[in-house]
């Protein structure tokens, strides 16, 4: 019984000495749920969308574009009723059988965000989705969007992504957030430069598309650019003209400075 | 109807006598106050999540006293066989089924009053109230929904043992809360001979959602229509009624 109590904790500090978060809360989530806490937490990051969008949870998959478009002259967007009207099913079903007419009732037949003013209820949930999973870099992204932009809590944001960086130093997305806030919010360009540097580096090194390349090297290009540091600007905004050639005002950006280089 | 009102006596103070309801009531506030407390990023104030959590609570652990109360009156009677002595009175097996029926579902409103007193005082402490009209709503869809899972928990019970038909009355209500959406749009989008399959199991399966009226409250969303909860009020009393009854039938021809 000793020996099985031993080897238990003894799996337990090898556990823990392998990067996983080791004490408080954190602990407690993981020997819980274990593996599952990422799906606990997206649907804790779901409930801030429902909540978003005052309680209507979208079609899977349909964006919020989408699903007002489906709204009829009725103003009904309910799912039954859009699809009757694409005509895959007999209409006559859904409103003549008693018990899909009391369902039907029941859907909430609109569609519509939070106010700027109730914004701040869908924080607790994106709260509770980052105590659970640490690892979900979106929560980190998304809050940090709502607190800067929307909350104007810029401190509170940047000390969230650091909470983000330190608990997943290798997402590029982390540090590109926090060097877009301090580019926008903060006109802090040093620490920009130096996140987003940070942000090109770790890319560089994991999979992405040229609209991730772009997210980091355009704050990075104009970070420069403050600095004074019109050669590093240039070379950046060149290869953001490689990856979006039709970039028409950023050509012509790109040709100021080099006739400003060249003056000088 | 004496008999009836000497068992909901009985089952009512049966419930008072457990601890779990207490435990429940006690436990209920305290961790409400906690979430409203709460300030998230330095932003306080937000209350729709603790309304949201309020409700959800008064619903669950007002489902599973129901469920408890409801499955174990005829198991413990035959397990103690204190039920001997009550059918040699002068009241039929049917009256039997339908008086445990009514025991368990007034012991089960008692509960469901008390918890829903404690999230009615958190959403008017909480933040701005607002219309009042979908919580009346929602107290009198709480009592309909007491009614039908007592009923199932009766109806269960009456043909499976004790833990077999709390175990089977669980799986009922989550399934029905989860995935009534899914089992509805199968019964929708089919046709031909599996329209009426589906149709028939989707008229079988008892629709717990019906009586979830959460998003109304917590978004502030305009009440029910008086048609609809007409509407839902009906299809309570008939499949209740229809579960109650056949649980008489089935205890009816049980030996005994």
């Amino acid at each position: 019984m000793f020996s099985v109590f031993f080897l238990a904790f003894r799996i337990d500090s090898e556990y823990h000495a392998g990067g996983v978060s080791s004490h408080g809360i954190g602990s407690f989530i993981d020997k819980v749920l274990g593996e599952t806490r990422n799906i606990v937490s997206n649907i804790a990051f779901a409930q801030a969308d429902n909540y978003f969008h005052r309680g209507v949870t979208l079609p899977h998959g349909e964006s919020c574009d989408q699903f007002h478009n489906s709204v009829d002259a009725n103003g009904t967007t309910d799912d039954i009723h859009a699809k009757t009207q694409s005509g895959s099913i007999r209409k006559s079903r859904v409103d003549v059988d008693p018990l899909l007419k009391i369902s039907k009732g029941l859907s909430i037949e609109a569609h519509s965000h939070l106010g700027t003013e109730d914004l701040k209820e869908i924080l607790p949930w994106l709260y509770y989705a980052n105590k659970i999973d640490p690892g979900n870099i979106s929560i980190y992204t998304v809050t940090a969007y709502y607190l800067a932009d929307r909350f104007g809590r810029v401190e509170e944001a940047v000390s969230f992504l650091r909470k983000g960086i330190a608990n997943n130093p290798d997402s590029w997305e982390l540090y590109a957030d926090m060097g877009t806030l301090f580019y926008e919010n903060l006109h802090d360009y040093v620490s920009a430069a130096r996140s987003l540097e940070r942000a090109r580096h770790l890319l560089e090194a994991s999979d992405h598309d040229k609209f991730d390349e772009r997210k980091v090297l355009t704050p990075l290009a104009y970070s420069y650019l403050e600095l004074g540091e019109e050669t590093k600007a240039l070379e950046t905004m060149v290869r953001i003209l490689e990856l979006f050639p039709e970039a028409e005002t950023l050509r012509s950006r790109v040709r100021d400075i080099r006739s400003s280089i060249g003056s000088k | 109807m004496r008999q009836i009102s000497a068992m909901i006596r009985v089952t009512v103070k049966e419930l008072l006598r457990k601890k779990d309801f207490y435990v429940i009531l006690f436990l209920m506030p305290v961790f409400l106050g906690f979430m409203a407390s709460q300030s998230f990023f330095g932003v306080e104030d937000s209350y729709r999540y603790v309304i949201d959590m309020g409700y959800s609570l008064a619903i669950f652990f007002s489902v599973v006293l129901a469920v408890i109360i409801s499955a174990r009156q005829m198991p413990s009677e035959l397990e103690s066989k204190t039920i001997y002595p009550l059918l040699a009175k002068p009241i039929s097996r049917r009256m039997v089924i339908v008086s445990k029926f009514f025991g368990g579902l007034f012991a089960s409103i008692v509960s469901f009053s008390a918890f829903y007193a404690v999230f009615i005082f958190f959403y008017v402490v909480s933040g701005p109230v607002g219309n009042y009209l979908p919580l009346v709503q929602s107290y009198i869809l709480g009592v309909l929904l007491m009614a039908l899972v007592c009923s199932l928990s009766v109806f269960l019970t009456t043909f499976l043992t004790l833990s077999a038909g709390v175990t089977l009355a669980f799986i009922f209500y989550a399934t029905s809360v989860n995935l009534s959406s899914q089992f509805r749009d199968l019964y929708v989008f089919s046709k031909g001979a599996w329209a009426v399959v589906y149709g028939v199991l989707y008229y079988i399966f008892p629709h717990f959602e019906f009586y979830d009226v959460r998003s109304r409250i917590v978004h502030a969303w305009e009440p029910l229509t008086l048609v609809l909860m007409c509407s839902i009020t009906l299809y309570t009393f008939l499949f209740s009624a229809f579960l109650v009854t056949l649980s008489g039938e089935i205890f009816r021809r049980r030996g005994l």
